[in-house]
């Protein structure tokens, strides 16, 4: 099979091929080492690379399938995290100067899973400095969106979604803590994921806020993000905040049925957003009454509050969690980052605890918009805006331009509440360039399986998730060796 | 509240922008006109708050993080002007458990 036929399939069927042996893991493998050695010289959506590693393992995956100890779904198949995921004896350099040659000593608990369940690590994805960066002066420079590359591909798990898009990787995790999963996943044209807080471990991942960091999977297909979810989903003994609450077989939720679904649409804030991206929306949302959902409106109330109350509490907690590191090495940190960290030591405390009074008004009111429906549907924040200059990203504080009140309320609010969020694409803008544009559903918490539901049901009638970038649309296959590791 | 403290309590952000629209005054200019009307942060209080903190900062970082706290004045004016009922508690994800 060609390398550009076995890149271009989604995780689950490359799975399914895997597992019947009509497809060798090592070559699945080549296949995605060879387009990240033809395109992230472009995209910069690695920062490492674990060529001779990864190919190691799919031939160990290869031995224990053909004697018959298949593992699973993600046995044989590639992977990469955001490289803010600890991983034991390989540099995890959180995207910044700042922690550039860090080797932990231990393993998070993500990769350690998918690890266990065969999966393979290809290497590490580029992102926004320590999750909160502009991405343009950060220690390895901006992931460049394949759809454009003069637009942001969002963040801050920028290169997850630019390696998804491009067909870098089938399988990515990123991080989320006002939207930096469903940011990049709406910019860059594919799924992504942030469950309910407690859903998934974050022991290993790097703190931005304790009580908003969620990591999840980012994927090309619902059916793939489930099988991630899946793997990584459960209590752990090393996260308390890792909920004891029963991992149903997502599986059975991609039925591609919603009669009867009640899909809550809000009637206000979340729709002033882009034009196009709006009118794609209610498009989508009309497909999914057509489908046998049922629309309800709905209403938050307070939504408008969540991107300011939720920006407080994360720079604070930001700036409490890299005290030290700001002290000691305060050179080597983006300055748009130092700038945000460096004002919130000045945030006084009532602003803080009232902030986190505003997540108990937030989820109440969601407690309440899930009496009326099974999903609540939102614009997902597209279109990708262009990159910032270098002179632009240095400061929040923007040349020639008044300071609007923070917006972000369309994210942050899955941040605040905790509610898990998926998005998925549903429409690209009618250009130049043109842009993915997307859907985000918010469900009730822990029920990670009805949005599965609706969105494979809407992506199973669509054919928005099969388009190409078309910097990632032909073949790709290159004459020169595999990219070195960075080890 | 007294009588006196009453009359004194100053309009909030949103007070203010409908104030200024019934004059017809509306969009970025509204809102340019409101953070003008704020009281500014300036980079001597800056400094004196750092000492509180236990920090020293440069005049150069002051002049930087001065203009960053002016900007999110107004993020975090829409969060101190919301009035909260006495009964809600804040949400902070606590659990006893320790590893």
């Amino acid at each position: 099979m060609a390398d550009a036929d076995i890149v271009f399939k989604s995780g689950t069927e490359l799975a399914s091929l895997i597992k019947t042996r009509q497809l060798s893991s090592v070559d699945v493998v080549r296949a995605y080492l060879a387009r990240i050695d033809a395109l992230n010289p472009k995209l910069n959506a690695f920062i490492t690379i674990t060529s001779e590693e990864a190919i190691a393992r799919a031939r160990q995956a290869d031995k224990e399938i053909a004697a018959g100890r298949y593992r699973g779904p993600l046995h044989g198949l590639p992977y990469a995290p955001k490289d803010i995921l600890a991983t034991k004896g390989l540099r995890t350099t959180n995207g910044s100067k700042v922690t550039s040659d860090w080797v932990p000593a231990y393993e998070s608990t993500i990769t350690s899973r998918l690890n266990k369940a065969g999966a393979i690590l290809i290497g590490k994805l580029n992102l926004l400095e320590f999750a909160m960066g502009s991405g343009v002066l950060s220690g390895f420079g901006p992931a460049r969106n394949p759809w454009d590359l003069e637009h942001s591909p969002g963040g801050s798990s920028s290169g997850s979604g630019v390696a998804l898009a491009a067909c870098l990787t089938p399988l990515a995790v990123g991080t989320d803590t006002g939207g930096s999963i469903r940011v990049p996943a709406a910019l860059c044209g594919i799924v992504g994921l942030k469950q309910t807080y407690g859903r998934v471990s974050r022991y290993g991942v790097t703190t931005l806020s304790w009580t908003l960091d969620h990591a999840g999977p980012m994927t090309k297909t619902v059916a793939d993000a489930a099988m991630m979810l899946q793997a990584i989903a459960g209590p752990d003994p090393r996260d308390a905040t890792a909920a004891h609450v029963p991992v149903p077989d997502y599986s059975k939720a991609l039925t591609g049925d919603i009669t009867g679904l009640r899909v809550g649409v809000p009637t206000s804030y979340f729709f002033d957003g882009n034009a196009e991206e709006v009118k794609a929306v209610r498009t989508a949302v009309d497909k999914l009454r057509g489908m046998g959902a049922a629309i309800v409106p709905v209403d938050v109330p307070h939504a408008n509050l969540a991107g300011s109350a939720g920006w407080i509490i994360a720079m604070a907690e930001g700036a409490c969690f890299h005290e030290k590191r700001l002290k000691d090495t305060p050179e080597l940190f983006d300055p748009l980052v130092r700038e945000r960290l460096e004002a919130a030591k000045f945030y006084p405390a009532t602003d803080y605890i009232k902030s986190m009074r505003v997540r108990t008004i937030l989820m109440d009111e969601m407690a309440q918009v899930f009496r009326k429906c099974d999903v609540m549907a939102v614009p997902g924040g597209g279109p990708a805006a262009r990159l910032d200059t270098p002179d632009r990203a240095r400061s929040d504080i923007k040349p020639g331009s008044s300071a609007p009140p923070f917006r972000g309320g369309n994210t942050f609010l899955g941040d605040m509440t905790g509610l898990p969020a998926l998005t998925i694409p549903c429409g690209f803008t009618a250009g130049p360039p043109v842009l993915p544009l997307s859907i985000q559903f918010y469900g009730k918490p822990f029920d990670e399986a009805t949005l599965f539901r609706v969105s494979h049901a809407y992506e199973s009638a669509t054919d928005w998730h099969k388009r190409r970038p078309p910097l990632a649309a032909g073949s790709t296959r290159t004459t020169a060796a595999a990219a070195q590791s960075m080890r | 509240m007294s009588a006196d403290r009453a009359r004194i309590k100053p309009l909030s952000r949103r007070q203010l922008l409908q104030a200024l629209a019934a004059v017809g005054i509306t969009g970025p200019a509204a809102i340019d006109l409101v953070a003008q009307a704020r009281s500014s942060i300036s980079a001597e209080t800056l400094r004196q708050a750092s000492a509180i903190l236990g920090e020293t900062f440069t005049a150069d970082r002051l002049t930087v993080v001065q203009a960053a706290l002016q900007r999110n004045l107004d993020q975090f004016q829409i969060v101190r002007d919301l009035a909260i009922d006495d009964s809600v508690e804040p949400a902070p994800v606590f659990d006893p458990r320790r590893r």
